[in-house]
C-alpha cells in the first residue's frame, strides 16, 4: 500500500530545488523521516544547506508544516495520504 | 573605561543648555545600553503624567555596549520616550553607522527635553553640541536631509538622525531615519518634530578602547564565521520578505485589513519574487556580517525608479494587507514611507483600515477628498501616504493613528481598528496564533511582534496554536525576557540562533569589551528587569488590564478561509492566557507590580511609588 | 614589475555589503583600538547600493612615492608594499593628495603617513581579508582577477549550452 504526499517547496528549498511543489510516494507507515530522505533522493540539490547529509535531518533553518496547520516537531510520527506537506523557512521575524 | 564613557549628555532645546551625567559601571551593567538604558533615562527623566509632545517628554538615545566594535551586529543603538501613539513606553531601536558615531562621540546615552523656539539642527562633535538652523532643510525627505547636512557641514564622517515631513508635522507615528535604518515605531519621530528638532548630527573622533583586545578579536572572527552559516540562512538568501508565502502557506497572512489569512496575489508579492525579478543588491548595517537588507528596484512602469530594503513587516502591511498584489507598488509605497519618515508598519495597516472604512460606506469619496480607496488601489495608497505626512485632508485623521481615528469615526469602526493600546498590529493574524494573540496584548509598547517574538513558539509548533492551555504564559515571558536582553546588549536579534549558549557566550563577550564582570545569569537577568521597568513606566502612566487587549476582530470574526478557517480566540481564551502570563510574572491578577518584586530586580528606587504592597493585593500565584 | 607577483588587497563590489568591519579590524590590529579614522582600507558607501574597499594598489609607477617632497617613500622589494621611513616623514601630505585612490591616511597622532603593508606584523596576514563576513576582499594581482573573470564568463557560456 503505497501513500502520496503533495510537497510544496518555498524560499531556498524553491530556488535549489527548481520547482515549487511535486507529490512523493511513500509506503504506507512512512514517517516525516523517510519523506525526507526521500526528497533527498529525488533532489540532491537540497543535501547540505537544507537536509543535513549526516543525520537526514533539516538544518536548523528549515521546518516542514503539514497541511498548512501543524509543525512537524518529530520526524517520527507517521504521515497519511493526501497531506500536504511545506518545506519552509524556520524563521518567522521580520 | 573601556567601550562605555561613563558619560550621559543632556540637552535643554529651550533655552540651548547641555550638562553631563555621570553614570558608573554597576548602573551601566544593570541596563547594558541600548532599550534597557534609554527606558531607564526616561523614567528618570520624563516627569509622570506629561505630554508625549510637550517639552517634558525626555527623548533618550542610548548605545549599544558593543557600537563600533567588530562583535557582529552590535553597532546599534536604541531610542525611548513616552509614546505620542499609544501614551505608553515607547522604545524603538536603529543601527549602523550613527551608533558607531554617538560611542565614539563620547557617549554613552543622550536626554533630550524641551522644545525649540525655532527649527534646529543639533550637531553634536565629540563633547561640543552646536545648534544650527534647520530652515534649508525643513520639508526634506529623510535620506535628503542627512546627505544635505553632511554637505553643508563639509563632512561625511557626520552622521545624521532625521526626521521628514511627518515628523515636522507630528505624525504620531513619525518615525527617525539615519543612515537607511530607522527608529520605526511608536512615533518618536513625532515627539523630536514636537521638539522642532529636525536632526541630529553626530561627529565622534574618539577611538572605542576595548578591555582584551585580543580575546574580542578572536571571539568575533568566529562568530562572523558562524553568522554565514544555517543560524542565519533566511536572512541572508531572500531575507525576511520570504515569510510572505510561508504564512500565507499556514493561513496567517493579514490580508485586506486582517479580514483574511490567505491572499491570492502572495506570490506576486514574494520573496521568491523580490529576489528573482527585482533583488539589486544585498547591504549591511554598520559592524554587521549578515546583511538581510535585500534591496529592490523597479526598473519599468509606473514606479520606475522606486527602490528599497524591503522587509517583511512593511511587506505585509503595505502589500497584502492593503489588498495591493505588485511588488513595484509595495517598493514604492515603503520608500515613500520611508523618505517620508512613517512607520511603514503602522501606516499600512492605518490605510488598510481606511480601506475598509471607504469599502464599507463609513467614508465616502468626498471624505477621502477625491480617492477611490477600495483595497488594491495603490495609487490611492501612495496619494494617501503623501496626504497624512503632512496632515493633508483626511490624512489629518489618519496621522493620529488608527486608534484616534476609529475612535473619532466610530460607526462601528473600532471593531477593525487593528492595533493594541494605539500600536498598529504586526504581520501576522493572531486568530490562529494564540499564544502569540497573548504575547501581542501584554505587550509594552503595544502590539509588536519584536519585543514579544512569541510567535515563535505558535509557528514552531512548540505549543498547539489553534488552542489555549497551560505553561503558556511562562514561555511567553522567556520569549520576552531574551528579546529584552538583546535589545538592551544591544544585538541585533538576526544573530540570536548563532549561539550555542547565548547567555555564557555573550556575558564572556561583554566582560571581554567592557572590562566589567557580568555572570550569564546577571546577562539574563537584565530581560526581567527591564521588561519590568517598562512594565512599571506604563503603570506609572495610567496603564490598567484593560489595555492588555486585542480588536473586537480577532475575538469573534472567524478567519473565513483558509488552513484556519473558523477559527479566532475568544475573550475567555484571551483572558486565560493574560492570567497565566501574569502569574508567570509574579505580578498581581490585575497585572501590577508587587513592590518585593521590583525590590529583588534591583529597582528598589521605584519600589514604592509604582509598586503594590502584597498584603493588600491578591498575588495571582497564592490566589489564582 | 608591481603586475607581476605584487599582491594588493582587492574589493569585489558585487560582494562587498558595506559592513564596514575591513576598518574595525584594520583599525584594532594597527592601533590596539577600534577607530575606523586609523583604518589603512576605507568602505566608500554611495547610498544606497554602491560600495566597495579601497586600499594602497601598489601602483607601479607610484605617484605617492614621486611626490613625496623628502623621498620618504619606498617601495618593498619583497611585497611592493610603500614604505614609510618614519625619520624623513614631516606630515606634509602630499602624498595623500597624489594618490588617486584616497589610499594614504595621514595619523594625526604620529603625524606620518600610513599605508596598508599587507599586515606584515601579523602571522596570517592582512586582517581585513580574515575579517570580512563575505569573502569580498583578497589578496590578489589584477593578472590573477582578469583570469578568474575570462573563466567565469566562459563557464556560464557553457551553463547556457548544456
Amino acid at each position: 500500500m503505497a501513500m502520496d504526499l503533495d510537497v510544496e517547496f518555498l524560499g531556498l528549498a524553491r530556488e535549489l530545488v527548481g520547482t515549487r511543489s511535486c507529490t512523493i510516494r511513500l509506503e504506507s507507515g512512512a514517517t516525516f523521516r523517510d519523506l525526507l530522505l526521500s526528497l533527498a533522493s529525488t533532489y540532491p540539490a537540497l543535501l547540505g544547506k537544507i537536509i543535513d547529509r549526516d543525520s537526514g535531518e533539516l538544518t536548523r533553518a528549515f521546518m516542514l508544516n503539514v497541511d498548512g496547520r501543524r509543525a512537524v516537531t518529530d520526524l517520527d510520527v507517521p504521515a497519511a495520504d493526501g497531506q500536504r506537506v511545506l518545506l519552509m523557512f524556520a524563521e518567522a521575524g521580520g | 573605561m573601556n567601550a562605555y564613557t561613563g558619560k550621559i549628555l543632556h540637552i535643554d532645546v529651550t533655552n540651548r543648555k547641555t550638562w553631563v551625567q555621570k553614570v558608573s559601571p554597576e548602573f551601566l551593567k544593570r541596563y547594558l545600553g541600548g532599550v534597557g538604558l534609554a527606558t531607564r533615562l526616561v523614567y528618570d527623566n520624563t516627569p509622570r503624567g506629561c505630554d508625549p509632545l510637550g517639552p517634558d517628554n525626555a527623548l533618550c538615545f542610548a548605545c549599544s555596549a558593543f557600537a563600533g566594535t567588530t562583535m557582529p551586529v552590535g553597532t546599534k543603538h536604541g531610542v525611548a520616550s513616552k509614546s505620542p501613539l499609544t501614551g505608553m513606553i515607547g522604545d524603538s531601536l536603529s543601527g549602523s553607522h550613527f551608533s558607531e558615531m554617538l560611542r565614539r562621540a563620547g557617549w554613552d546615552g543622550i536626554v533630550i527635553k524641551g522644545q525649540a523656539p525655532s527649527w534646529l539642527v543639533v550637531f553634536i562633535d565629540d563633547e561640543q553640541v552646536r545648534f544650527l538652523d534647520a530652515t534649508p532643510y525643513l520639508g526634506k525627505g529623510t535620506t535628503a536631509t542627512q546627505e544635505a547636512i553632511r554637505t553643508a557641514i563639509g563632512d561625511e564622517n557626520v552622521r545624521v538622525s532625521a526626521i521628514g515631513p511627518a515628523g515636522e508635522h507630528i505624525v504620531r507615528y513619525a518615525l527617525i531615519d539615519n543612515d537607511g535604518r530607522q527608529v520605526g515605531r511608536t512615533g518618536n519621530g513625532a515627539v523630536m518634530g514636537s521638539k522642532r528638532i529636525k536632526a541630529i548630527a553626530m561627529r565622534g573622533s574618539h577611538p572605542v578602547t576595548v578591555a582584551d583586545p585580543d580575546g574580542l578579536m578572536e571571539a568575533t572572527l568566529k562568530l562572523i564565521k558562524v553568522a554565514q552559516g544555517p543560524g542565519t540562512l533566511k536572512y541572508r538568501e531572500l531575507g525576511t520578505p520570504s515569510n510572505v508565502l510561508s504564512m500565507n502557506a499556514i493561513g496567517v497572512l493579514p490580508t485586506r485589513n486582517f479580514s483574511e489569512t490567505v491572499f491570492e496575489h502572495a506570490e506576486e508579492v514574494s520573496g521568491e519574487r523580490l529576489r528573482d525579478q527585482y533583488r539589486v543588491k544585498s547591504v549591511a548595517c554598520s559592524g554587521c556580517p549578515i546583511a538581510c537588507e535585500q534591496w529592490g528596484a523597479v526598473r519599468e512602469g509606473k514606479y520606475k525608479g522606486a527602490r528599497i530594503g524591503l522587509d517583511y513587516e512593511p511587506l505585509f502591511s503595505l502589500g497584502p494587507n492593503c489588498g495591493i498584489g505588485s511588488m513595484p507598488a509595495v517598493i514604492k509605497l515603503t520608500q515613500t514611507c520611508d523618505e517620508l519618515g512613517i512607520d511603514a508598519m503602522s501606516a499600512g495597516v492605518v490605510v488598510s483600515w481606511a480601506m475598509e472604512c471607504y469599502e464599507r460606506g463609513i467614508f465616502t469619496q468626498e471624505q477621502c477628498d477625491g480617492l477611490d480607496l477600495h483595497f488594491g488601489n495603490d495609487e490611492a495608497a501612495v496619494t494617501l501616504l503623501e496626504k497624512i505626512a503632512r496632515r493633508d485632508g483626511i490624512g489629518d485623521l489618519l496621522a493620529e493613528g488608527v486608534k484616534r481615528a476609529s475612535e473619532r469615526t466610530g460607526q462601528g469602526s473600532e471593531h477593525f481598528a487593528m492595533h493594541s493600546k494605539g500600536l498598529e498590529m504586526p504581520g501576522y493574524d493572531v486568530r490562529s496564533l494564540k499564544t502569540f494573540a497573548m504575547g501581542l496584548a501584554v505587550g509594552t509598547r503595544g502590539a509588536c511582534h519584536n519585543r514579544a517574538l512569541s510567535y515563535e513558539l505558535d509557528i514552531k509548533g512548540k505549543v498547539d496554536r489553534f488552542t489555549v492551555g497551560p505553561g503558556r504564559g511562562k514561555m511567553a515571558m522567556e520569549s520576552e525576557n531574551f528579546a529584552c536582553v538583546l535589545d538592551c546588549l544591544v544585538l541585533c536579534k538576526f544573530l540570536r540562533n548563532c549561539f550555542d549558549d547565548f547567555n555564557t557566550e555573550v556575558a564572556q563577550i561583554y566582560t571581554m569589551t567592557t572590562g566589567i564582570d557580568l555572570t550569564p545569569e546577571e546577562l539574563a537577568a537584565v530581560g526581567e528587569r527591564v521588561c519590568n521597568l517598562k512594565k512599571a513606566f506604563n503603570i506609572r502612566e495610567g496603564w490598567t488590564r484593560a489595555d492588555d487587549w486585542l480588536p473586537g476582530r480577532v475575538l469573534s470574526d472567524p478567519i473565513p478561509s483558509g488552513p484556519g478557517a473558523g477559527v479566532y480566540i475568544t475573550p475567555d481564551e484571551l483572558n486565560y492566557l493574560i492570567d497565566d502570563y501574569y502569574q508567570a510574572r509574579g505580578w498581581t491578577s490585575e497585572g501590577l507590580i508587587p513592590r518585593a518584586k521590583l525590590v529583588a530586580l534591583d529597582l528598589a528606587d521605584i519600589a514604592e511609588s509604582v509598586g503594590v504592597d502584597l498584603s493588600v493585593a491578591d498575588v495571582a500565584a497564592g490566589e489564582g | 614589475m608591481a603586475e607581476i607577483g605584487y599582491k594588493h588587497i582587492i574589493c569585489d563590489p558585487t560582494l562587498c555589503t558595506g559592513c564596514r568591519i575591513c576598518e574595525y579590524a584594520c583599525s584594532m590590529t594597527k592601533t590596539r583600538s577600534y577607530d575606523p579614522t586609523f583604518s589603512r582600507i576605507r568602505v566608500v558607501r554611495i547610498e544606497p547600493i554602491t560600495m566597495t574597499a579601497i586600499s594602497c594598489r601598489l601602483c607601479e609607477d607610484a605617484p605617492c612615492i614621486l611626490a613625496c617632497p623628502r623621498d620618504a617613500l619606498s617601495r618593498s622589494e619583497v611585497n611592493g608594499t610603500i614604505l614609510v621611513d618614519e625619520d624623513k616623514c614631516d606630515g606634509c601630505g602630499w602624498c595623500v593628495e597624489a594618490c588617486d585612490f584616497g589610499a594614504i591616511i595621514l595619523n594625526p597622532v604620529s603625524r606620518h603617513a600610513e599605508i596598508c603593508d599587507l599586515c606584515a606584523n601579523e602571522k596570517d596576514g592582512p586582517q581585513c581579508v580574515a575579517f570580512c563576513p563575505k569573502e569580498a576582499l583578497s589578496l590578489a594581482t589584477p593578472e590573477v582577477l582578469r583570469q578568474q573573470a575570462r573563466r567565469d564568463v566562459v563557464a556560464r557560456l557553457m551553463e547556457e549550452l548544456l
